[in-house]
């Protein structure tokens, strides 16, 4: 389907696929060309593109009926569903005319087949996408890539005729099978293909062992959720290689060194061992043996820890293993996929205890190596270890378990237990696939219109609002990879829905096609939800991967030959295209030739918009084709009306909460404009008596003030001693001056520290007769205190302080203060006046004061 | 490591250490040395770091400075004469989880040492290293040492030394890949502390020169310093050394210097009528030895036998054959 805004385009993969089929077909047609009559590269009979569909209308016979009699017949099926004509044609051998240009869906590139590369950074990678790098790669000048093209392409059809019969392949094996199998068919000349050859090896030895190709199958989306998760949690666990690696090693190391110091090692036979032969009769071992065990031979470690740190080496051995390599990874993961919820919840637990047991040996671990570990202080609490004791990060290392079900097998049982599921805080990531899009089976008549259970779970969950949920058709599984490994690395649960288009035998439309249409129709919009991303619905929840998502339905272009010219068309797509293509509802379309055309014939989506309920002259069409383009206007029962509007009711609901027309927005908007549109009036009539009445008091102030300001100017001093003109100054002498107060403050501030100091001075004056000490330029040098250690001691700081002045005399503290290498003691004055010499002292002592 | 914080969960594990936990044996230096104060000040950082003793290593070569390990109750090496760095470069790439201290004599360091100090300047290593000047060998009873100030008369020079002493700042700072150079004195404890303290948080080598009092030979080389504390110039800045109000009314010649600008840190190392103090120069952009070079794997000495001995048999004889 062609989309007529550029914009539009990259956002449905669809588009793409067809851009690229043309693309293909253009790109062979121009190398088949340049090569003229070489054949050496030119496709294979069997494997050449059919021509693409050419859609046209056909003309037919004139009808047997009068015009008023087509249009009471197409009147009655409309409103019925019954017709008295027999159709010309079945719906089921119709297709949509938007999807006629899929018809031949093996010749088109679209995302799949998927490689899958454990080994490579993106793992996921459409085989197309992979191909067209080694292209852009090679290195090759122009002419030459276009050679290698044209082979890789034609690799790529071998490939997916191959790997359409499986649903993997292992892409090495299929790769090497597609590249003789063409080189077998290939009657080249020689020199043309070798070099080409040799690229081709060369590309063959890059390809590992471990890569596979997923064809577009049942259960792909599984394969690729359990690759995704794979590489996301390898990654995650990453760190933990080398980690793990050294705490064992470490751990064992001690197990070492304690048998080294246990006196084992120093048995005389040991110690014989460890001579060798030459020189053993020279020495007694038994009583070398003596001497260093005596000397050397330290306890062993006790039995307990010992024991313990075994088990610790088990369990990180365990898990080292388990992250040592992708096979072993992806085989311990393989066991996490469940398909009941009784099930998902067994592997969780068991899971969380051993994730608890994981953590726990390794903080024992921490503790061995670094000796810490006390078991008075650390049994118990290891004893209680839980999940309690697990930081966020510690759980961020959970491995996601895949629930996957099909929506038909799940039982009722589950679906109430699944709600819980997905409320909860535990990893399961629950993969259901869509296969009851408006085709469940139903309880009681008027369900036949449900879209099913399924496909209205993905909103349901919505409402949880905690819960990761991603709605998607598996053909835009590429596009939404991203938002794949977000909802697996979240730590909570999360609901992927996923439609495959394999739900009924399609003959006319491929299952590709068919799921891409299914989102296009808005029968199962692509949206999702990630409560981990901002804190509004704005940020959480989105709809732009959703084809044309702003508008009601996507619309597409179709080119119609009429005879040799082209003219294109816009059409929109709708659920009822969508739903023409089902068994059930074959009954409500009603294919008409063009014979019976005629002007109360209008497309369905135009006759929905308009209010068909209660004007009911129009008739409402699809566009369809068959196998030859030929195009037939298919009639649509009122019944399916009704349910394209629900459609895009439920999707106009999305996309409000996607923020667009958004209806409280509107509706306040709307509210907001008039209480504006209000006020600004009543401003107005407000500004206007204001404006008037405040005109006429200030003439009336003014005229006032001019008289007196006229009668006081007259009558003041100065004008009455210095005369006119310099009274206009005197009101500024009352302004005060600024200047002086600037500097005023400039003299407090420099005033300040002075005034500091005086004080300060005050109060070392006041202190004067006491011995102190100048702590903190104390330089520890020990002196004071080795000569009285009563006296002096250090303090927190191991500097000087006097601790007792009266544990010693007077002349301890004036010997200190000269011995003192910083001269920070000051003896202050004698406290004992019968000590002797005490005049002396006291004039030495004036040197310290 | 991804969260596993072994420390949040058993904090009953967790040690105040108080500085008497890293006082060892008592300090056998003359009355009055300035080594003491260094001493206090390096004992007083691993407190306020609270750093494990048992994580924590002096290095030292030999002379009365070097006896420091002695009188620190953490691990220490008593090393060889003039080559402390060496061996803490051994231990800093086995061990990056230790914290690394270097003490050395003028004597130590830029005489005997001087080819290691130069490389281990290159080689940047994440430590903190100390050089003790006191401008004298002390421990050999009075030799005049490469920084002793001109006309110093010692053993060696009875008429006084006659060549102009060489500037270990100075020295230090013209080596390529430096990135902490500073300059403290020992009787200044505030000062000495906040340089010692900016010098262990440095992610590389941080050299710090100490002038060292020693009473016992040269007990009047710093009288001019310290009876004149206008001598003194202090270099302060928001990323450089922080001085105290008290402080600032004794010592009053004060400049602001940004210690990222390298030319005017070898402006003020380069001063001689003044003696710079504080954070001369530094850059935390080096890269360091120690990161560059770490080990990816864990290798147990056990290992290494292994792997030496699987050497080795390749070059055994059998006497047997
Ligand atoms: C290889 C070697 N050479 C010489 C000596 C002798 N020696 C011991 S200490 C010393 C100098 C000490 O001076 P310094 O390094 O400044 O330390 P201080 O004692 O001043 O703290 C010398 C030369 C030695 N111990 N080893
Ligand atoms: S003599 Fe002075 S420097 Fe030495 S410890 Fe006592 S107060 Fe401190
Ligand atoms: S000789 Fe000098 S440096 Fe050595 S301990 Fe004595 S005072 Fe200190
Ligand atoms: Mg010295």
């Amino acid at each position: 389907m062609k989309t007529p805004d550029p914009k539009e385009i990259d956002e449905t993969k669809v588009s793409d696929s067809e851009i690229d089929s043309s693309d293909l077909l253009k790109e062979l047609d121009k190398i088949a060309h340049h090569f003229g009559n070489d054949t050496s590269l030119e496709i294979h009979e069997q494997e050449a593109p059919q021509e693409q569909i050419k859609l046209h209308f056909e003309e037919t016979e004139k009808s047997e009926y009068s015009l008023d009699e087509i249009k009471h017949d197409h009147l009655k099926f409309h409103l019925t569903g019954h017709s008295e004509h027999t159709p010309d044609a079945n719906v089921k051998d119709l297709r949509p005319a938007l999807s006629a240009p899929f018809t031949n869906f093996e010749y088109i590139r679209h995302d799949f087949p998927l490689l899958i590369k454990t080994s490579s950074d993106n793992c996921i990678e459409p085989l197309k996408d992979y191909l067209d790098n080694l292209v852009e790669q090679s290195g090759l000048n122009t002419d030459e890539q276009r050679n290698l093209k044209l082979l890789l392409l034609k690799l790529e059809l071998i490939l997916k005729k191959e790997s359409a019969n499986h649903s993997a392949l292992v892409f090495k094996q299929a790769w090497d099978l597609a590249v003789k199998n063409f080189w077998q068919s290939s009657n080249s000349h020689k020199q043309k293909t070798d070099s080409l050859k040799t690229l081709i090896s060369g590309f063959s030895d890059q390809i590992n062992d471990h890569s596979e190709l997923i064809s577009y199958s049942k259960g792909a989306e599984l394969t690729l959720f359990k690759a995704a998760r794979l590489k996301q949690w390898q990654k995650k666990m990453a760190p933990f290689f080398g980690e793990l690696e050294d705490l064992v090693e470490h751990l064992k190391n001690i197990l070492k060194v304690s048998k080294k110091t246990s006196g084992e090692s120093y048995t005389p036979d040991a110690l014989q061992n460890t001579m060798g032969q030459p020189g053993s009769d020279e020495l007694d071992f038994n009583s070398f043996s003596e001497i260093v065990t005596q000397s050397f031979a330290k306890e062993s470690l006790p039995a307990n820890r010992i024991e313990r740190i075994k088990s610790v080496i088990t369990i990180l051995n365990r898990w080292f293993k388990i992250i040592s390599s992708m096979e072993q990874s992806e085989k311990f993961l393989d066991r996490l996929v469940a398909d009941s919820t009784t099930k998902a919840l067994k592997i969780y637990k068991s899971q969380k205890e051993d994730l608890i047991e994981f953590f726990k040996a390794i903080r024992i671990a921490k503790l061995e190596i670094e000796h810490r570990y006390e078991e008075e202080k650390h049994d118990p609490f290891f004893e209680d270890f839980s999940s309690l004791y697990l930081s966020e990060e510690d759980w961020s290392h959970f491995p996601p378990i895949i629930l996957y079900f099909k929506a038909r097998e799940i039982k009722s049982a589950d679906k109430a237990d699944l709600i819980d599921v997905l409320a909860s805080k535990m990893p399961i990531k629950v993969l259901v696939t869509v296969d009851d899009l408006y085709n469940a089976s139903t309880f009681f008549d008027e369900s036949f219109y449900s879209p099913g259970w399924s496909a209205v779970l993905g909103k349901m969950a919505l409402s949880i609002n905690t819960t990761f949920v991603l709605q998607f058709p598996l053909s835009h599984m590429i596009n939404v990879l991203s938002e794949i490994e977000q909802g697996l690395q979240s730590d909570r649960a999360a609901l992927f829905c996923v439609f495959d288009g394999f739900d009924q035998e399609q003959e006319m439309v491929a299952p590709f096609v068919r799921s891409a249409a299914a989102s296009e129709s808005r029968a199962f919009p692509l949206f999702y939800y990630n409560p981990n991303q901002g804190n509004s619905w704005a940020a959480h929840f989105s709809i732009a991967k959703s084809s044309q998502h702003k508008s009601d339905w996507p619309q597409g272009e179709i080119e119609i030959l009429e005879g040799d010219s082209v003219k294109t068309e816009k059409l929109d797509f709708s659920l009822g295209d969508f739903l023409t293509g089902l068994e059930r509802y074959k009954e409500h379309f009603l294919p008409i030739e063009r014979s019976e055309w005629h002007g109360d014939l209008i497309p369905l989506t135009e006759y929905i918009h308009s209010d068909f309920e209660n004007i009911n002259k129009s008739i409402p069409y699809i566009l369809m084709a068959n196998d030859e383009g030929a195009m037939q206007k298919v009639i649509v029962t009122k019944t399916m009306c009704r349910l394209c509007v629900d459609a895009q009711i439920r999707w106009n609901r999305i996309q409000e909460l996607s923020g667009i027309n958004n209806s409280h927005v509107i509706e306040q908007v709307e509210k907001e404009r008039e209480k504006m549109t209000k006020e600004m009036q009543e401003k107005l009539v407000q500004a206007e008596a204001k404006h008037k009445a405040e005109m006429e008091q200030s003439v009336e102030g003014l005229t006032n003030e001019i008289i007196s300001n006229i009668a006081a100017g007259l009558l003041s001093d100065e004008m009455i001693s210095i005369g006119s003109g310099t009274g206009i100054s005197a009101p500024q002498a009352t302004i005060p001056k600024a200047a002086p107060k600037q500097e005023a403050i400039q003299d407090e501030v420099k005033e300040k520290p002075e005034a500091l100091e005086a004080a300060t001075e005050e109060e070392e004056d006041l202190s004067f007769n006491d011995p102190y000490i100048d702590t903190p330029l104390c330089t520890s040098c020990n002196d004071c205190c080795n000569l009285n250690d009563q006296m002096f001691a250090y303090d927190e700081n191991k500097q000087a302080y006097i601790k007792d002045a009266k544990a010693g005399t007077f002349k301890d503290l004036v010997t200190a203060a000269e011995k003192c290498p910083v001269k920070i003691i000051h003896p202050g004055k004698p406290l004992n006046p019968d000590e002797p010499g005490l005049d002396e002292l006291i004039k030495e002592a004036e040197k310290y004061n | 490591m991804f969260g596993v914080s072994i420390n949040n969960i058993i904090d009953i594990d967790q040690k105040n250490y108080s500085m008497e936990d890293y006082q060892g044996d008592t300090p056998r230096w003359c009355p009055g040395c300035g080594d003491n104060g260094i001493l206090t000040a390096a004992q007083r950082i691993c407190r306020e770091e609270q750093l494990p003793p048992e994580k924590t290593v002096f290095v030292s070569g030999i002379g009365c400075s070097s006896r420091f390990p002695h009188y620190m109750n953490t691990y220490g090496f008593h090393g060889l004469h003039g080559r402390a760095l060496p061996i803490a470069e051994g231990i800093k790439i086995r061990r990056p989880d230790l914290h690394v201290f270097v003490n050395m004599g003028d004597g130590d360091c830029t005489s005997i040492g001087t080819a290691h100090w130069i490389h281990a300047i290159r080689y940047n290593f994440n430590m903190t290293v100390m050089l003790h000047d006191n401008g004298i060998y002390g421990l050999t009873k009075k030799q005049a040492s490469p920084t002793s100030p001109l006309g110093t008369k010692s053993n060696t020079t009875p008429k006084g030394s006659f060549l102009n002493p060489l500037n270990p700042t100075v020295t230090t700072l013209g080596v390529e890949n430096v990135s902490f150079v500073a300059q403290a004195v020992e009787w200044i404890p505030e000062l000495l502390y906040d340089i010692i303290r900016q010098a262990y948080h440095h992610k590389g080598f941080a050299f710090i020169r100490i002038m060292q009092r020693c009473p016992h030979y040269t007990p009047a080389m710093f009288d001019p310093l310290m009876s004149t504390p206008e001598n003194l110039m202090l270099l302060t800045h928001k990323d450089g050394m922080q001085i105290s109000d008290p402080l600032k009314k004794v010592y009053k010649n004060i400049v602001e210097h940004d210690p990222s600008e390298k030319l005017k840190a070898n402006y003020y190392a380069e001063m001689t009528d003044k003696m710079p103090i504080g954070i001369l120069y530094k850059n935390e952009n080096i890269p360091t030895y120690d990161g560059l070079r770490a080990p990816e794997r864990t290798v147990t000495p056990q290992m290494k036998e292994e792997a030496l001995n699987q050497e080795f048999d390749k070059f055994g004889i059998n006497p047997r054959d």
